[in-house]
């Protein structure tokens, strides 16, 4: 745990930074901006004041709420919320050790897993389905996460089209003055060390001049894109999260900002990033205390793995990885469910089994309702000493307190075994079976569906991904 | 020879100082040039190549020894022939457009570098057009392309198709590389070579060159 002048001290070093170093945007008219605002400018590179930061933390907001279709799927970032998404941006899928490339089926599965969840919150892109064209599968994809569930999506948005796709559909959904709420959540990478590319660069502007929060994650690798120590990762990753929160409440005062981060220490045998360790869960925790601290919404961790199997190692790094955040108050989980390969692949028995894992983790996390009712004192002295609580009203009254629907074994070994015999994975494949078979699609306004549906088809030329019916 | 030795030793560990000190008395002291190139510097990097496979040395440990072994070879120089330094190749090195991501090629360049390849890095975001030129314009016989998402893969068979355009398909070996690439991609491509990771890229560069 960070004490409160750790903290301070991260976040001075942070400050001292973005004066003396500064940051680099790639986008010229970003870069005029923070010079119109009296920001020390060379080139494309821009400096930052305690002042500046001082600023933005006074006026950037310390909760928000996302307006989805579904009035019961609206969801609050900040205070004592969590929002669950599942992966997102895989390539691939993998089944048993089998890695393969994902499609826009294996797109439509995890969508109806996500929807039939009852801790997933929010969806996650979770597949770049290989099977068509990169453009045309991105629409295709979109579509997909809009019609299959009504669940609020957190849009991928590398490139200006991308941004454009997000602004189009939230028009077609929510009408022409669609951004007078907050509806398109998308996260934002800064570009380690200490650069802000492009596109990302548009993005953030043109979401902060609609007013819609934007979710700033540092992906800083220690060792290549960053210092090697964990203490030198987090205050990179802090330095570049207040830059972008600078800009965001440069364009639009008052926008709604979430503190992320998912760096993490990179193998110094490979190079390969490491999210299966101590270190990871030490710096997401700490990525959400400094976000406490500064009363922030916060993103960070997840249901992590560099394993290659929803093992035994799969199951301890993503419940290490889940709980170090959540115990810390997170209020947003991307990749809570699904990922595996160190970000790389998606696996359907690995979702049910970390859907699983986070409903757990949201039991664990409630406090220990202590009330006379609950402390049953008067019950205990009735059946005194030797007794038997079973035939006892109050039993019969709590006795599905804790009955959480589970494919988790809790049998003996004889039961276990004279229904399967079945390990983690087996059951989980089972459990995911069930669930797509129970999917039904969420309603949808057939006027709605039809202009998406020819806003997103509409210049195919791969036959639609008959994802949900007109 | 125990100096040739400490030479070999110093270069693992990465004391420069002690190398370009080591390397001028075994000059002084009569022994040839081509000699400590051979027993000192490059023995030294012989094992470290080899304790690099066997995971028994670190990315940053070997690079510095790669440095430190650079730093002697500059002693020895104005001592050796056009043909004592056997350089490996030129290889123009890049991410493909669309993609930002460069730590693998990062990695694989300065690995590269250490194996004694001549090495340019073109960068980031880097068009097919941008590929063929630096390729023309460096007289380079590699190219190494690295793609880390899947809708920039693609991009690698464009560069291939402007190198064909321009004349160069033949001058040099392509090498490809990244997270979502693998053989079979390069292969469907008509790449010369795929490396999984930074080891096995040199490997392979070795192998084509
Ligand atoms: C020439 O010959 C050769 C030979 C071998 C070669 C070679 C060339 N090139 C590589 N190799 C090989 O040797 C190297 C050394 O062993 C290896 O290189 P690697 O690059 O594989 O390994 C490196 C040493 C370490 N690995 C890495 O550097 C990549 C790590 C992950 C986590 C990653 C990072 C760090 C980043 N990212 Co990005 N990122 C992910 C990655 C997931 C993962 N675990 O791979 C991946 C690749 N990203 C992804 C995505 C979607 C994105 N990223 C984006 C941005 C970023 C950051 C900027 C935050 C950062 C990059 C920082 C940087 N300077 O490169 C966005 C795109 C930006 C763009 N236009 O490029 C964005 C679109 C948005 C996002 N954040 O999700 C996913 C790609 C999915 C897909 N379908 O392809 C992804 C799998 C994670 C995920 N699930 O979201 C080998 O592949």
């Amino acid at each position: 745990m960070m004490t409160s002048d750790d903290i301070r001290t991260v976040h001075q070093a942070g400050l001292r930074l973005l004066e003396k170093t500064g940051v680099v945007f790639k986008h010229q008219p970003t870069v005029d901006l923070f010079a119109s605002h009296g920001f020390e400018v060379d080139g494309l590179r821009v400096f930052m004041t305690e002042a500046h930061v001082e600023a933005a933390l006074a006026v950037v907001p310390s909760w928000f709420t996302m307006e989805g279709r579904n009035p019961d799927r609206h969801l609050t970032f900040g205070g004592d919320h969590l929002v669950v998404a599942n992966a997102a941006g895989a390539a691939f899928v993998l089944e048993g050790t089998d890695m393969r490339a994902g499609t826009m089926a294996d797109l439509s599965t995890c969508l109806k897993l996500s929807h039939m969840s009852s801790n997933v919150d929010m969806l996650g892109n979770p597949i770049l389905p290989q099977d068509m064209p990169a453009d045309e599968g991105y629409r295709q994809s979109i579509h997909c996460c809009l019609t299959m569930s009504d669940k609020l999506l957190e849009y991928p948005i590398a490139t200006p089209e991308h941004l454009q796709v997000a602004l189009d559909t939230s028009e077609i959904l929510y009408g022409a003055d669609w951004h007078q709420r907050s509806r398109v959540f998308t996260v934002l990478n800064s570009l380690s060390p200490l650069q802000f590319e492009e596109g990302t660069c548009i993005s953030a502007l043109e979401l902060a001049a609609r007013n819609q929060p934007i979710c700033l994650t540092p992906c800083v690798m220690g060792g290549t894109t960053g210092p090697v120590t964990t203490a030198g990762i987090l205050v990179l990753q802090h330095a570049e999260v207040m830059a972008g929160l600078v800009l965001v409440q440069l364009v639009s005062p008052g926008c709604p900002f979430v503190y992320g981060g998912t760096s993490s220490i990179s193998s110094m045998m490979t190079g390969d990033m490491l999210v299966g360790v101590p270190e990871y869960w030490a710096l997401m925790t700490a990525t959400v205390e400094i976000a406490n601290h500064f009363d922030l919404p916060s993103r960070a961790g997840g249901g992590l793995t560099d394993a290659h199997l929803p093992d035994m190692q799969a199951g301890i790094e993503c419940a290490m990885g889940l709980a170090s955040v959540m115990r810390t108050g997170v209020n947003f989980i991307l990749h809570g469910t699904g990922i595996i390969s160190s970000f790389n692949a998606v696996s359907f028995a690995k979702f049910v089994i970390d859907d699983e894992l986070v409903g757990m983790l949201r039991s664990r996390l409630k406090r220990i309702d202590i009330s006379e009712e609950t402390m049953a004192v008067s019950v205990i002295e009735d059946v005194g000493p030797g007794g038997n609580f079973l035939l006892e009203s109050h039993t019969y009254a709590h006795c599905h307190d804790y009955d959480r629907p589970s494919f988790f074994n809790r049998r003996k070994h004889d039961v276990w075994l004279s229904r399967g015999g079945l390990d983690i994975a087996a059951s989980a494949e089972k459990r995911a079976k069930a669930m797509l078979e129970s999917y039904v699609a969420p309603d949808l306004d057939p006027l709605i569906l039809r202009q998406l549906g020819g806003y997103c088809y509409g210049h195919c030329t791969v036959a639609p991904y008959q994802a949900v019916e007109e | 020879m125990a100096l040739l030795d400490d030479i070999k030793q110093n270069v693992e560990v990465g004391n420069r100082d002690a190398v370009l000190a080591q390397v001028q008395q075994a000059l002084d002291e009569g022994t040839t040039a081509q000699d400590v190139l051979a027993q000192g510097l490059i023995a030294a990097m012989d094992i470290v190549g080899a304790k690099m496979e066997a995971e028994e040395m670190f990315i940053p440990e070997v690079l510095r020894a790669a440095k430190t072994m650079e730093a002697g070879l500059g002693i020895l120089r104005p001592h050796l022939a056009v043909g004592d330094v056997k350089v490996q190749g030129k290889v123009v090195i890049g991410t493909v457009k669309g993609d930002l991501h460069d730590i693998g090629k990062n990695l694989v360049a300065m690995l590269l570098a250490s194996a004694g390849f001549d090495v340019v890095d073109v960068g980031i975001n880097v068009t097919p057009a941008d590929f063929a030129k630096h390729v023309k314009d460096n007289d380079a016989n590699f190219l190494g392309l690295s793609a880390l998402l899947t809708t920039t893969m693609p991009m690698m068979k464009e560069t291939l198709a402007a190198l064909e355009t321009a004349g160069l398909r033949g001058q040099v070996k392509v090498l490809v590389g990244g997270a979502p690439v693998n053989q079979s991609f390069a292969d469907q491509i008509g790449a010369d070579g795929y490396a999984s990771d930074a080891g096995a890229a040199i490997k392979v560069a070795k192998e084509l060159a």
